[in-house]
């Protein structure tokens, strides 16, 4: 019996109106929002390769290791082209140098404001807003409708079980709503295909499941929708309850959640932390210079009162000695620092990940939120990114600082000494530096299983939401009102 | 006749569930953004203060004012957690040095990139999006609803011209979307003196300013969903109808215009930018190694040598500065230029969509358009100025380099070097815009919402007039 | 035509953009204190003539008065001397009957009336006194019908028009319909009434016109029909058995 309402069901969707312009409009969109997250992945990918070109063209014209500047740049990720998650707002590169740590610098809307006014139509956007919008759509009258046109008690005039009638009914709006988002899809991935994106086989992994997790979320839409309008009488008031659902759900949850967890939660800034390095390591510099002073005194105690060459010798006697002390004294200053700052920035880290798992818990009650983060975690533009780069680019850094003390190390730019009454400057050695030896940057592994396990348990969090708005849309049709 | 008809609209309005539904939400979201705004402010007000204050006290150390390094801060703005604009992706720290080209780091999206996740939710995003999502669901069925209840014909078997009609819809609308939109604006208002965020005579009316803007906004989508209203004869149609027009506008047009412009008006890699400059102060310093490799092989080393070499670095240094800065306002200059241009297009195609219209006009009137970056970096640049002269007069060499000379071995029985006087420092005062300066900005874009209401509105007349009233 | 007619037809023609004719030179007056029927099937032609005496379209040929006012020619100052009820009467949902009542008062011109002459006017349609304060959401067909004439009726002009006002409502809803109407027609009105309901038409009319594809075929006076079938005789008239 259901069959005939599947068939009824289809067929009314498929002729309405509102079927063919919902459709048109997210099939454009769709593959207007592929279209332009793969051209901006390949400016993306073209930037960076040109980037780290001149790069390297630029340091490989110095004739000193020490003057080269190094950056690590982040490689753009073809996942981008779903997801840009955060992808824009941090830094796309850090200068790699054995002063500094590593800060990523120069974000894409950073450098370019003008990208941050109106942000990008990515696809993972486009899903979370105008799918759950059409879901909608199909659904506020799902059942009043039929109510207000009369045609509920006429079918139920036949012998029909409730059961029948809501599972055809939800069976065919999904399958209504599924034909518009696999053609949109399928033209999606044509494109990728056609605008030769190198896409691996992990990377079509994480796009399947990402398409999966699609259907999840609108589905989820479509059977609050079907609840909803079991519950009312009257199709305008569901709509417009509907509408409220969708406004918070996909617009307010979200934000409110992240900004009530970082209130509730405050994370010293950045500057904060390093300021407070900055303070910590010029005073233990004050103690060390101190202490150095002091070394110095009483190293030529022993000498007081004594000729020049008396004293002479005994500088020379000593050297070795006084430099090896001098030597550990510095180390434990530098050990000191950056234990500190290590701390320092592990209490931010632990704290940022706390606020984190607060913000992301809260917002999670909004299945817009459950598929954003989905989406991001498969993409691998969640939050993680920074970090995950981060800390691939400190790895990369003790690297290159052993790189470069194997090269001879001591500091960069021009060194001056002085003897016997004439200077000379050591601008280096004339030879220019050889590039090729410098050790590579490699991107931080983010693979399909990692991503799939980090984004689990959040697909799971919408499959529930899916079965209790299903619960919620049988329980109530059966207690509906037929009359 | 137009009273009567305005009257009954709001009423009809008023009285309907769609409008406490509206209003509810509307309060909640309108009340929470001013709440979360005015937090947000202080939480950054506090990091600002507590960052310039780290940064005084780190200096307060030193007893030289060679070995300071010295950041500026973007002070955070009450408007500016209103109306987001590009203040999140703006860099909010510099590391200001005596020469060399400065750079804005450390942004708060860069910084939080929670926060980036989804972003905040400002005053700006509620009108933009929720209020614009009202206006039509206050306007779809304006005309095309009146015939589906048969009451169209009722009004107009009386002595009611269509004018007064439409003119009495388009009123009624538009107040009783401003009563959900004031009442909670007004509150909040309160809220921002209750909590006592410092806020002037002038922010004040570049609020009142905003709001205004926004009323334009969503009257034009009033008008476009009555105008829709009256040309589609069914409401669920014209429903369908203005909400992809809605779509379009909010999300659409804005972001692919952006994306056209890029397609059409070039701009360079910044990084390629970044690598030219970088190129040129690798030039610059092989010649200043020759330059001093010359003047060491002539030197004598005497007393006075720390002094003439000093003199010598910070003379050629001034040359090369000089040369850095000519050789990087050009390279910058010519990217802005087309930067620009770039940025005109843009927006210019954006402006098709009123949403893109209000924000640009909104964040021109707070001060977070996409100008910010370039008016900050010009404020300062500007300081750098102040500045390096005062380093300058402290002693600190230009050349990033000095030459004390330090025999080894000898006991230096000075006394206790005294630590720098912070206060002398000169002070990074950022001038905030005035009304005036805003508003002069945000004035065409404000123009072109008027024009737009006015233009969707003679359409939406037009199409009343040849509308069947049977 | 009588020059003291409230409602006149004088050659009224009308034909569509797609060439259908649905009014052919229909003729017909109605003078005050007069209850004239338009009686005919679907498609007759009757809106489309009360259609044209509202200026929802203007004639093809002819004139359309209403106490002595062109309509085509001055709209709003011939629609002050008629008010108008439709056979779909939604009305405003989130209004009370009486918030109706006054907006549509107050659009027909009468600003100062007061909650009590609200309350007669529901009075004297019959509505149940415990729904003046009730939104119309709730009401039936009948209900809202019985509203729909009250706003009829406070406008107090010398001509009303309906269409189909019947139709749809239980025989106690019409009969109370019917005792307003004739207590309009004491009052002086000018009433003219489209209805396909040819025993109510028979019972009520002082003047019948039938009409069948746009012709006014017969017009009838209540002493001319005392003794025929209308029945009998309409279904003559409209299959042409008896020459107009």
């Amino acid at each position: 019996m259901w069959r005939i309402f599947l068939e009824k069901e289809l067929k009314d969707s498929l002729q309405s109106a509102r079927f063919v312009v919902t459709s048109l409009v997210s099939i454009a969109l769709i593959a207007l929002s592929f279209y332009l997250g793969i051209a901006h992945y390949q400016a993306r990918l073209s930037q960076y390769e040109q980037s780290q070109q001149m790069m390297l063209e630029t340091a490989s014209q110095q004739t000193n290791w020490m003057a080269a500047s190094v950056f690590a740049f982040r490689k753009p990720d073809p996942m981008e082209v779903f997801v840009n998650g955060i992808n824009s707002d941090i830094g796309r590169y850090s200068e790699i140098n054995q002063m500094r740590g590593i800060k990523l610098v120069r974000s894409e809307f950073g450098d370019d404001p003008m990208l941050a006014v109106f942000q990008f139509l990515d696809l993972s956007f486009v899903v979370q807003i105008v799918l759950s919008l059409m879901a909608i759509l199909f659904t506020y009258n799902a059942i009043n409708g039929e109510k207000e046109g009369g045609t509920l008690k006429l079918i139920f005039a036949n012998q029909i079980s409730k059961a029948e009638f809501i599972l055809g009914k939800l069976l065919g709006n999904w399958v209504a709503l599924l034909v518009p988002f696999i053609i949109s899809f399928l033209i999606g991935a044509m494109l990728i295909i056609a605008m030769g994106v190198e896409m691996s086989a992990a990377h079509w992994g994480r796009f399947a499941i990402f398409a999966f997790s699609a259907v999840l979320y609108f589905t989820c839409f479509m059977l609050i929708g079907v609840f909803v309008s079991a519950l009312t009488k009257r199709s305008s008031l569901s709509f417009l309850i509907l509408l409220v659902c969708w406004i918070v759900s996909v617009l307010i949850i979200p934000k409110a959640a992240t900004m009530l967890a970082g209130q509730a939660m405050p994370v010293p800034s950045a500057d904060e932390i390093e300021s407070r390095i900055a303070s910590f390591s010029t005073q233990a510099r004050t103690e060390f210079f101190a202490s150095m002073n002091k070394l110095f005194a009483e190293r030529f105690r022993p000498v007081e009162g004594q000729s020049q060459e008396q004293r002479d010798q005994f500088v020379r006697e000593n050297q070795e000695r006084w430099q090896q002390e001098e030597k550990e004294i510095r180390e434990t200053m530098d050990k000191k620092i950056a234990e500190y700052s290590a701390r320092q920035y592990e209490d931010l880290y632990n704290q940022k990940n706390s606020q984190e798992l607060l913000a992301l818990s809260l917002s999670k009650f909004s299945p817009a939120s459950a598929f954003q983060l989905v989406a991001m975690k498969l993409g691998g533009t969640d939050t993680g990114l920074k970090r995950r780069y981060e800390d691939a680019m400190k790895d990369y850094r003790k690297q290159y600082t052993n790189f470069l003390s194997d090269k001879g190390g001591g500091h960069g730019g021009i060194r001056l000494s002085v003897s016997n009454g004439r200077g000379t400057v050591s601008a280096a050695e004339p030879k220019k530096i050889n590039i090729a030896e410098m050790p590579k940057f490699s991107d931080p592994v983010y693979g399909a299983g990692e991503a799939i396990n980090a984004s689990l348990f959040d697909v799971g969090l919408l499959a529930l939401f899916n079965i209790l708005a299903f619960v919620g849309a049988f329980v109530a049709f059966l207690h509906y009102d037929l009359r | 006749m137009l009273r009567i008809l305005v009257e009954k609209e709001l009423r009809d309005i008023l009285y309907s569930t769609k409008f406490s539904i509206t209003f509810g939400a509307s309060a909640l979201l309108v009340m929470l953004s001013f709440y979360v705004g005015i937090r947000n402010y202080q939480e950054s007000m506090r990091e600002y203060e507590s960052a310039k204050s780290v940064n005084v006290s780190t200096m307060a150390t030193l007893t030289d004012w060679n070995g300071v390094q010295h950041k500026v801060f973007r002070e955070p703005e009450p408007l500016q957690v209103l109306v987001n604009g590009v203040a999140n992706d703006v860099g909010r720290t510099t590391d200001m040095r005596v020469r060399g080209e400065l750079s804005l780091f450390n942004s708060r999206y860069s910084v939080d990139p929670l926060f980036a996740v989804f972003r905040f939710l400002d005053l700006n995003f509620v009108i933009a999006i929720v209020f614009s999502l009202f206006a039509i669901l206050f306007g779809y069925d304006a005309i095309n609803g009146e015939k589906e209840s048969g009451t169209l014909k009722l009004v107009f078997s009386n002595a009611v011209s269509r004018a007064d009609f439409i003119l009495g819809k388009l009123f009624g609308s538009i107040l009783a979307l401003i009563v959900p939109l004031i009442v909670p604006f007004l509150v909040g208002c309160l809220m921002v003196i209750g909590f006592g965020v410092p806020i002037s005579a002038d922010e004040w009316i570049k609020l009142l300013l905003i709001i205004l803007s926004g009323f334009l906004y969503f009257g034009a989508f009033l008008a476009v969903s009555i105008f829709i209203s009256a040309v589609v004869s069914k409401s669920s149609v014209s429903f369908l109808f203005s909400l992809v027009v809605w779509i379009f506008s909010v999300l659409i047009i804005p972001k692919t215009s952006i994306l056209v412009a890029s397609q059409i008006a070039k701009v360079p890699n910044v990084d390629a930018v970044d690598a030219q400059k970088r190129k040129f102060l690798n030039q610059q310093l092989a010649g200043r190694q020759q330059k001093m490799q010359q003047f060491m092989q002539s030197a004598t080393f005497d007393e006075g040598f720390s002094n003439r070499f000093n003199a010598f670095n910070d003379s050629i240094s001034k040359i090369y500065e000089k040369e850095r800065e000519t050789f990087f306002q050009r390279l910058n200059e010519d990217w802005r230029n087309k930067k620009e241009w770039q940025e005109r297009w843009a927006f210019r195609l954006s402006r098709i969509s009123p949403t893109a219209i209000y924000q640009i006009a909104s964040s021109n009137l707070a001060g977070t358009d996409v100008a910010l970056k370039q008016r900050y970096l010009e404020a300062v640049n500007k300081y750098q100025e102040q500045f390096g002269e005062f380093m300058m007069k402290k002693g600190v060499s230009m050349g990033g380099m000095r030459v004390v000379i330090r025999s080894s071995g000898q006991q230096t029985q000075e006394e206790q070097p005294k630590p720098i006087n912070v206060s002398e420092l000169p002070q990074f005062v950022e001038t905030r815009e005035n009304v005036a300066a805003a508003f002069s900005r945000a004035v065409p874009d404000l123009g072109f919402l008027v024009v737009l209401n006015i233009v969707l509105f003679a359409a939406g007349f037009v199409a009343f007039l040849k509308f069947d009233v049977r | 035509m009588e020059q003291h007619a409230t409602i006149s037809a004088e050659g009224l023609t009308k034909i569509y953009e797609d060439g259908v004719c649905a009014l052919d030179h229909v003729s017909f007056a109605v003078k005050p204190g007069e209850i004239f029927c338009l009686l005919g099937g679907n498609g007759a032609g009757k809106t489309t003539a009360i259609n044209i005496f509202l200026g929802f379209i203007p004639p093809s040929q002819g004139v359309a008065k209403i106490h002595n006012v062109d309509i085509h020619r001055d709209p709003l100052e011939a629609k002050k001397y008629v008010s108008y009820l439709s056979d779909v009467v939604m009305l405003y949902p989130n209004f009370t009957a009486r918030q109706n009542l006054d907006f549509f008062a107050r659009l027909g011109g009468k600003h100062a009336l007061t909650r009590d002459d609200y309350y007669t006017a529901l009075r004297r349609v019959g509505l149940q006194e415990k729904a003046f304060e009730q939104k119309l959401k709730g009401f039936s067909k009948g209900m809202r019908q019985k509203v729909g004439l009250a706003i009829a009726i406070i406008k107090e002009s010398p001509a009303i028009i309906l269409d189909e006002p019947t139709s749809g409502l239980d025989p106690k809803a019409a009969n109370e319909f019917q005792t307003t109407l004739l207590g309009l027609r004491a009052q002086g009105k000018a009433i003219l009434m489209s209805t396909h309901d040819i025993f109510r038409a028979k019972e009520i009319a002082d003047t019948v016109g039938i009409m069948n594809e746009g012709k006014m075929l017969a017009i009838k006076s209540r002493k001319e029909l005392e003794h025929e079938d209308l029945e009998q005789l309409y279904l003559n008239y409209i299959h042409g058995k008896v020459a107009a």
